[in-house]
């Protein structure tokens, strides 16, 4: 369990730019849960996650994972990040050894584990990724977009995090590259029962894999619900600069034209179903 | 439309292209297809179909190993025209953060008419004209890197259009934005086509994006495999899903009714399109709540 009390981050405090990014946020995610993160750009959605990773420190307030308060005097904080796994946007730029195994193999290799041990998780976390053991031994470097992609996301998978954290994890793939990283993810999470934190912008792919979403605005918490939930506040969802899915607000917009359709619609196999059974009743 | 040369700007040409002799395939292999004169074309295509190549040979970064691409009829593997060719078609690229030069947002719109040699006073016009096109105006005394991605990127296109280009030509210029981002570049760009008469080629793998164009071309292993306007190709559901793209939600929905037994078409596009047809295919079931 992820608890979050009170928490604020501000830049350059008690000088002329003084900033607040996150402010007096209070959150509890449960364990093994597949949590949905949005927000504009400036909503302070990176620093909420980099402080629960343990990178940021936060300004005020406390963060406890599993009971354990992150920062205080009795708090191992080597341990608690190997705790949490934040994969960062662009993450294949951070690849740099030689091969792609050496790089999977790197954070493990930190953690202090066996030989045996190491290669077991670089081996695992490559299959889970869908990298094949083939291409273990090429350069990183050699491989298209998406693959690098999938090798920087092994490389922390290999660390066996309790929580995942992917920030953008799909920001400039094509369709097909995307639909590929969400269903590993999506996969993974269902087989290893761990807790996942998924930053996107698109309202679609929250949609199609989250129980929860947090919603950010100017460092605030502006709402935290069930995933149906949330996308039923389209006003106020587009007055802080996000949307709901396209197949939500076309959902909307029959209900007010009188189509008896069920509210809370938000993927498109929800409304064909839906709109399926309509006509398809109103014809007998 | 009418497709003459007089209403071609660029014409590409049967284009072949690799990077390396090693490479095993060819980057481009054998692509023809024009833009015409101020159109709004999209060009769709996966990671590594070719579309960034293409783009490249727009203005003459790239030349062509086979065939050949005239720019308002300059040919675009003659050195000496490369001047008149670059200031005719302006890139934008995916990264802001790469295009900018200069630490006071009107210095860096005046860069390239500044290296093109044009007089003080016209620069000054320009760079007034330029940031005003994009909306960017109150920051033309900003720095750039204070601004965020969709207005960076604005800048970037106001750097281009300083040049007084015929053709913008963008290469995925909204994949690094956020949503409020990429909403503020199609609106400038959509701005630019039907205000400013400007011809844009816009490389993109959101097919929301492609949705608000005139055409669209889809690229596939450095070929064009489907082109016209986008209700047209967005119709083609299971092709484009082949070859690894999307079609909008809409499209989808009615694609899946249809091949549930139902009366639908995929050839809608737009949410509008999408509530009319529900509802008019509810009130012929006699499901009319109101008349």
């Amino acid at each position: 369990m992820i608890k979050l009390s009170d928490i604020c981050y501000t830049y350059m405090s008690d000088g002329p730019f003084e900033k607040a990014a996150v402010k007096n946020v209070n959150l509890t995610l449960n364990s093994g849960e597949f949590i949905g993160l949005m927000g504009h750009t400036g909503s302070g959605k990176s620093t909420l996650i980099q402080m629960i990773a343990g990178i940021v420190k936060p300004t005020s307030g406390k963060i406890a994972i599993d009971g354990q308060e992150l920062y205080a005097k009795n708090c191992d904080m080597r341990k608690m990040r190997f705790k949490t796994g934040l994969v960062m946007q662009y993450p294949e730029y951070q690849l740099f050894e030689e091969t792609v195994f050496k790089d999977i193999a790197f954070g493990p290799s930190n953690m202090g584990l066996s030989e045996d041990e190491i290669k077991r998780r670089v081996f695992f976390a490559a299959n889970l990724v869908g990298i094949g053991d083939e291409l273990l031994e090429k350069s990183p470097f050699e491989l298209s977009g998406g693959q690098k992609r999938r090798v920087a996301i092994a490389g922390v998978l290999a660390m066996e995090p309790e929580i995942l954290i992917l920030d953008e994890p799909t920001a400039g793939l094509d369709p097909a590259g995307r639909d590929e990283i969400l269903c590993k993810i999506k996969d993974m999470h269902q087989r290893l029962g761990i807790t996942v934190i998924l930053v996107s912008h698109s309202m679609e792919d929250l949609a199609n894999l989250t129980d929860r979403i947090v919603v950010m605005n100017h460092g605030e918490l502006a709402m935290f619900d069930k995933t149906a939930e949330i996308f039923k506040h389209s006003e106020e969802l587009k007055r802080i600069g996000l949307s709901v899915p396209q197949i939500t607000e076309v959902c909307s917009r029959l209900s007010e034209a009188g189509f008896p359709i069920a509210e809370g619609i938000y993927t498109v196999e929800m409304a064909r179903a839906e709109i399926e059974r309509i006509l398809k009743s109103e014809k007998s | 439309m009418d497709t003459n040369t007089k209403d071609t700007v660029i014409d590409v040409n049967n284009v072949e292209f690799l990077y390396e002799e090693t490479d095993t395939a060819q980057v481009l292999k054998g692509i023809t297809l024009n833009v015409r004169r101020g159109e709004f074309l999209a060009v769709l295509g996966h990671n590594g179909s070719g579309k960034s190549t293409l783009a490249k040979h727009l203005n003459a970064i790239l030349v062509p190993q086979t065939g050949n691409v005239t720019v308002e009829g300059f040919d675009t593997a003659d050195e000496n025209l490369l001047y008149k060719i670059r200031q005719r078609v302006g890139m934008v690229f995916q990264n802001p953060d790469n295009q900018l030069v200069a630490t006071i947002v009107e210095e860096d719109v005046a860069f390239a008419p500044e290296n093109l040699g044009v007089p003080q006073a016209e620069i000054k016009k320009r760079v007034e004209y330029a940031l005003d096109a994009v909306n960017m105006t109150e920051y033309k005394e900003h720095a750039p890197h204070m601004l965020s991605g969709g207005q960076k990127q604005r800048i970037a296109i106001a750097g281009i259009l300083a040049m007084k280009p015929d053709v913008l030509v963008m290469d995925e210029p909204t994949a690094m934005l956020d949503p409020v981002g990429r909403r503020e570049i199609m609106e400038t760009v959509k701005k630019l086509n039907r205000e400013e008469n400007m011809t844009v080629v816009m490389i993109t793998h959101f097919m929301e994006e492609a949705a608000e164009a005139d055409r669209v071309i889809v690229m596939d292993h450095g070929k064009s495999i489907m082109e016209g306007a986008p209700k047209e190709v967005f119709s083609r559901v299971e092709e484009l899903k082949k070859i690894g793209l999307d079609v909008p939600q809409t499209t989808e929905l009615c694609f899946l009714l249809k091949k549930s037994g139902l009366d639908f078409d995929a050839n809608i596009l737009t949410i509008d399109e999408c509530v009319n047809k529900v509802m008019s295919v509810y009130n012929s079931k006699g499901g009319a709540t109101n008349d």
